[in-house]
């Protein structure tokens, strides 16, 4: 563990990061310079100040970058997005918008239904359009009741990748009138 | 939040009540192994993060229990094994982090499992090569992440299935191909290969991915791109192509509309399309230099320009079309071109333009329609354009760089000038450009990271912050670019004239008594002569200086640049550094003929003749016109200062900081030699014992001369060395002052020692003036030539007597009168100069008499010689002879 003993401690003010641990290098003025390996810079700027700091993980706007020789967080670039695997691609959207394939949509593209609480936008089932309605029935019998039975059907076309909602409706039937008399 | 723990082992069912947990972090411990079960019952977690730990494979069985993962964090670990089964059931896993492992191949079978997968890292691991059908099930991945791996070969279907892809990074790899399997990636919006060892692009390279929007394939070798390979690729914005030398002509961008930004540098490109704009309407930024460009086309359809770059092409004039009508035009760069000409509308309609680089080009005139909005203008190296710049024509100017320092008096930096800032500010570059370069050398090693820091924003801010009231204007005015008065103070003013008549004046006395007096003209006579005439020149040329300095009084900012630039500068240089030159070397000539005749005479019992001295003269001559001769001919150079001479300090030319260093050298040289010789001289004399009698006269005004040349000549020595080797910190008023009052010095203290303390003169003088009187005394004549021979031997004549007893025995022997001490002693004679020889009359001083008197001499046992016997064909007049008369001794003596 490579911790220098004149490692000054740091406070700043961010308050989810109240100490400059795990560096290799940091300063008074600017925290962080050189963390220990597999730690992420982040680095962070308050008015002309910039200070430094090493984490596990990147804050919320943040993602990491590994590379060869350091390891930085880098700000997702769009600023609907809270979370972001990378710089286009966000992983949870800032409320009011929506996430679908790593965008962050204000309203969900077709197909899909938004899902207020994960804020995201989820595919729905593909069906087919709805059939023609069937004959008004009853008993198998198109005749003789006041009051029959129609249906219509559709068909699955696509089954989303995550199967979150469930399954769609496939059938539907409604109450309808029928021919009291049967002719004949 | 488990996270930066000590936990080396998780226990199976660990998290089973916590059927509400969404996120679970457990990086930054020290687990190697997490067994089945320890998941079991998280039946809502989406989040697990396992980074920063020591596992060496996938928790296979661990992870089978969480079936809504969504993200899964594994970076960071060694994992080089993932068991097939690895991410089975994990039916929802979005996200997958296994970068910075120790995976050497992609695992593809246990891939298949994740169905949902939409964004993955393998960076960071030592893969080498990518099968066929690796991606095979991940219809949905958006991103893929394989940089930093040793990847050298794709397999020609790899990337099938992946409909999805958006983003793929195969940066820092050794892909040695192009990837060519990219073309079933319908959906690529980003590429990345850079930092490969791909050599060339083919034709129609990304003909399978039209929603291309970025490719970034810098560092890569790449020597061919084929024309056609960015064709279509209509969201394309960005392209850069730099040091692909094998690209000769313009790539073919038809149907690649939506570009912005083009960057074709080091290419070779000689030519532009005509129709470059038509097929390029949202051109931002175009870059397009070190090419061999020499024309342009009309750039006016590219209404959206914003930035170009066209430095260090080969561009000779722009016409009034190339950049009409570019209204968003804000940036030009058109530095290091042979740019001759700009047409006087080249620049009227650029509203927007606001730096505009000219920097090194062959400009005599700029037109200054539409450059009102101007901010930073760089005109350095037009060396024809020297007219200065009215400050009204640039009312928003923020940097200036101008050819010459005196075009930099009108925006007020002149007043109020730091001492140093000649000298210091000519190396640093403006502010604002240093602070660009801070910044950029801060953020350059990652600059792909996109480690952004909000750059632009803190660019803005120093942009802001630097709002000075005054412009930047650089080279900025200095002593050595006055914008007033050439020389500073009325004490260099006064001082250089004093000089200046003193030199000339006393110059002109001693060249008229040495060389136009009838007396006996000896070699070091003759050279006491040419250090006056040298003297003078040097007494010239700091009057032409005065006089510039006169001329130019109060407004020298007007005149400067032409003045440095001009023949008379040239001309003024040339005389000055010959003078000072000659003057030296003419110097160390008189020293070591004195030291050689005395040698000589010692050794050989003769001197050597004036014809050699007066060759030895002419090589001086020449040598000197030579030194002078080589800042023409750019060793050095004489218009850096409007003093013209050659900078004492260095301003970066190599050259011209060798020339200096030489000449400093060479003189310094000399005058050792002359120490040198002079220390031999004065050994030789006191051996002599007093038995020499000798040009004491001579000899001590060539000490003289010597002495206060080596001192007058320490501060430039001095100046020189110590700017060279960085001592010290000289400020360059007092460089100034040096140079213009003690480096001329000796050329008017040379003469006045002369006039002053040599008899020599005063005996010219009388004889000039007796020349003068007796012209019409014909009667007088002869006797006034008499007297003057004998006046040239009673110093002259170097008698050599063998002995002291000797000297009273002749003496006594011919009866002459004992030394009229009042006589002698000014003349600092050592001993008493009575020569008892053989009478010899008249002027017959040929050859053979003086062998034959020679040969009586030391027949004698007499040694009489006179410094140039040789040479001097009608002196030798064998003087103290008993039938002598005893009253001419006296008179001469």
């Amino acid at each position: 563990e490579v911790v220098p003993h004149n490692c000054t401690l740091v406070s700043v003010s961010v308050g989810w990061l109240d100490y400059c641990s795990s560096c290799v290098r940091c300063s008074g003025d600017n925290g962080c310079s050189t963390c220990q390996k597999k730690l992420f810079l982040l680095i962070w700027r308050e008015g002309i100040r910039q200070y430094g700091a090493c984490v596990h993980s990147c804050p919320p706007g943040y993602f990491g970058v590994r590379g060869q020789e350091v390891n930085r967080c880098t700000k997702c670039k769009t600023s609907y997005c809270e979370t972001c695997f990378s710089k286009d691609f966000c992983m949870r959207c800032k409320e009011g918008f929506y996430l679908f394939k790593g965008k962050c949509l204000i309203s969900c593209p077709e197909g899909t239904a938004p899902d207020q609480q994960q804020r995201e936008c989820f595919e729905e089932w593909g069906v087919s359009l709805w059939s023609e309605w069937s004959r008004c029935s009853r008993k198998r019998q198109t005749c003789g009741y006041k009051w029959g039975t129609e249906s219509r059907t559709r068909q699955v076309m696509k089954a989303p990748v995550e199967e979150k909602l469930p399954c769609p409706v496939l059938t539907e039937s409604r109450k309808c009138r029928m021919k009291k008399r049967c002719p004949g | 939040d488990l996270s930066m723990n000590y936990i080396g082992e998780l226990q199976p069912n660990t998290f089973h009540r916590l059927h509400l947990l969404k996120e679970l972090r457990l990086s930054g411990n020290h687990l190697t192994r997490i067994p089945g079960r320890v998941f079991a019952g998280l039946f809502n977690l989406k989040v697990l993060m396992l980074q920063n730990n020591q596992l060496k494979t996938v928790p296979s069985e661990a992870l089978r229990d969480l079936t809504n993962l969504q993200s899964l964090r594994l970076d960071a670990n060694i994992i080089s094994e993932v068991p097939e089964n690895s991410f089975e059931g994990l039916r929802s896993l979005r996200h997958l982090w296994l970068d910075d492992n120790a995976l050497t191949d992609i695992p593809v079978r246990a891939l298949n499992n994740l169905p949902a997968l939409q964004a993955m890292t393998l960076a960071l691991n030592r893969i080498h090569r990518i099968p066929d059908n690796a991606f095979q099930n991940l219809s949905s991945l958006v991103v893929l992440h394989l940089h930093n791996n040793q990847i050298q070969s794709l397999g020609q279907s790899c990337f099938d299935g992946l409909h999805s892809l958006e983003t793929l990074d195969l940066n820092f790899n050794d892909l040695a191909e192009f990837p060519v399997s990219i073309r079933t990636l319908g959906k690529l919006q980003e590429l990345g290969f850079h930092s490969n060892n791909i050599k060339a692009i083919p034709e129609k390279a990304f003909v399978g991915n039209p929603l291309l929007q970025t490719i970034h394939f810098y560092d890569n070798p790449i020597q061919f791109v084929g024309k056609s390979a960015f064709q279509y690729l209509p969201k394309l914005h960005t392209l850069s192509l730099n040091g692909a030398t094998e690209i000769q002509d313009f790539p073919d961008l038809k149907g690649t509309t939506s570009l912005e930004i083009l960057t074709l540098t080091r290419v070779g490109i000689h030519t532009l399309p005509r129709g470059l704009c038509q097929q390029l309407p949202n051109l931002r930024v175009l870059e397009l230099s070190h090419n061999q460009i020499t024309q342009l086309p009309s750039f006016h359809k590219c209404q959206k320009l914003e930035e170009i770059g066209l430095q260090h092409n080969r561009l000779r004039e722009i016409q009034a079309d190339t950049f009409q009508q570019l209204y968003s035009l804000r940036t030009l760069d058109l530095s290091c071109n042979n740019i001759e000409f700009i047409h006087p509308d080249a620049f009227s309609s650029l509203r927007s333009l606001t730096k505009l680089d000219l920097t090194d080009n062959k400009l005599s005139a700029l037109p200054m329609v539409g450059l009102s909005g101007l901010m930073h203008l760089k005109l350095k190296g037009n060396l024809a354009l020297s007219e200065p710049f009215a400050e009204e024509s640039f009312p928003k100017m923020r940097v200036l760089e101008m050819p010459y320092a005196y075009q930099c008096c009108e925006y007020g930096a002149c007043k109020n000038y730091k001492p140093s800032s000649q000298w210091g500010g000519m190396e640093a570059d403006s502010d604002d450009e240093n602070i660009h370069k801070r910044t950029m050398g801060l953020f350059a090693g990652h600059a792909d990271n996109h480690y952004d820091l909000d750059l632009e924003e803190l660019q803005l801010e120093t942009e802001d912050s630097k709002l000075h009231p005054s412009i930047q204007c650089t080279p900025s005015p200095g002593p050595f670019k006055p914008c007033d008065h050439l020389f500073d103070s009325w004490v260099v003013r006064l001082g250089v004239w004093v000089i200046v008549v003193a030199s000339v004046i006393c110059n002109a006395l001693v060249i008229l008594t040495v060389f136009a007096s009838p007396g006996y003209l000896s070699p070091v006579k003759f050279v006491i002569g040419s250090i006056a005439g040298a003297n003078m020149l040097t007494g010239i040329d700091s009057g032409v200086l005065a006089f510039v300095d006169a001329l130019t009084f109060g407004q020298f900012a007007k005149y400067g640049a032409k003045w440095e630039t001009g023949l008379g500068c040239k001309a003024a240089g040339f005389v000055s550094v010959f003078a000072s030159e000659a003057s030296i070397l003419f110097l160390t000539l008189a020293a070591v003929q004195c030291s050689i005749s005395v040698s000589c005479v010692r050794a050989y019992g003769k001197s050597p003749s004036f014809s050699s001295v007066k060759v030895a003269a002419l090589c001086c001559v020449v040598w000197s016109t030579t030194a002078a001769t080589l800042p023409l001919f750019s060793v050095g150079e004489y218009g850096t200062t409007p003093l013209c001479l050659p900078s004492p300090l260095p301003d970066g030319k190599l050259s011209s900081l060798g020339f200096t260093v030489a000449l400093v050298m060479m003189n310094t040289l000399c005058f050792l030699v002359i120490t040198g010789t002079y220390i031999k001289l004065y050994c030789d004399l006191l051996k002599g014992e007093f038995d020499t009698i000798w040009d004491c006269a001579m000899i001590k005004h060539v000490a003289w001369l010597i002495f206060t040349n080596c001192l007058l000549y320490c501060p430039m020595a001095f100046l020189t060395f110590s700017s060279l080797l960085n001592l010290f910190q000289i400020s360059p008023e007092v460089i100034k002052s040096i140079l213009l009052v003690v480096l001329p010095l000796p050329a008017c203290i040379n003469p006045l020692l002369y006039l002053l303390f040599n008899p020599h003169f005063k005996d010219d003088l009388q004889l000039l003036r007796q020349k003068g009187s007796c012209k019409e005394d014909d009667v007088n004549s002869f006797t006034s030539e008499e007297t003057e021979k004998s006046s040239y031997d009673s110093t002259q004549a170097l008698v050599t007597f063998s002995g002291m007893d000797m000297v009273f025995d002749t003496t006594e022997a011919i009866g002459v009168l004992q030394r009229p001490p009042q006589v002698l002693e000014p003349y600092g004679f050592p001993s008493v100069t009575l020569v008892p020889c053989q009478q010899r009359t008249g002027t017959g001083g040929q050859e053979r008499d003086f062998s034959s008197r020679h040969s009586c001499l030391t027949d004698e046992e007499l040694l009489i010689a006179s410094e140039s016997t040789e040479a001097a064909h009608s002196s030798i007049q064998v003087s103290f002879c008993p039938s002598a008369k005893p009253h001419s001794y006296t008179s001469h003596l």
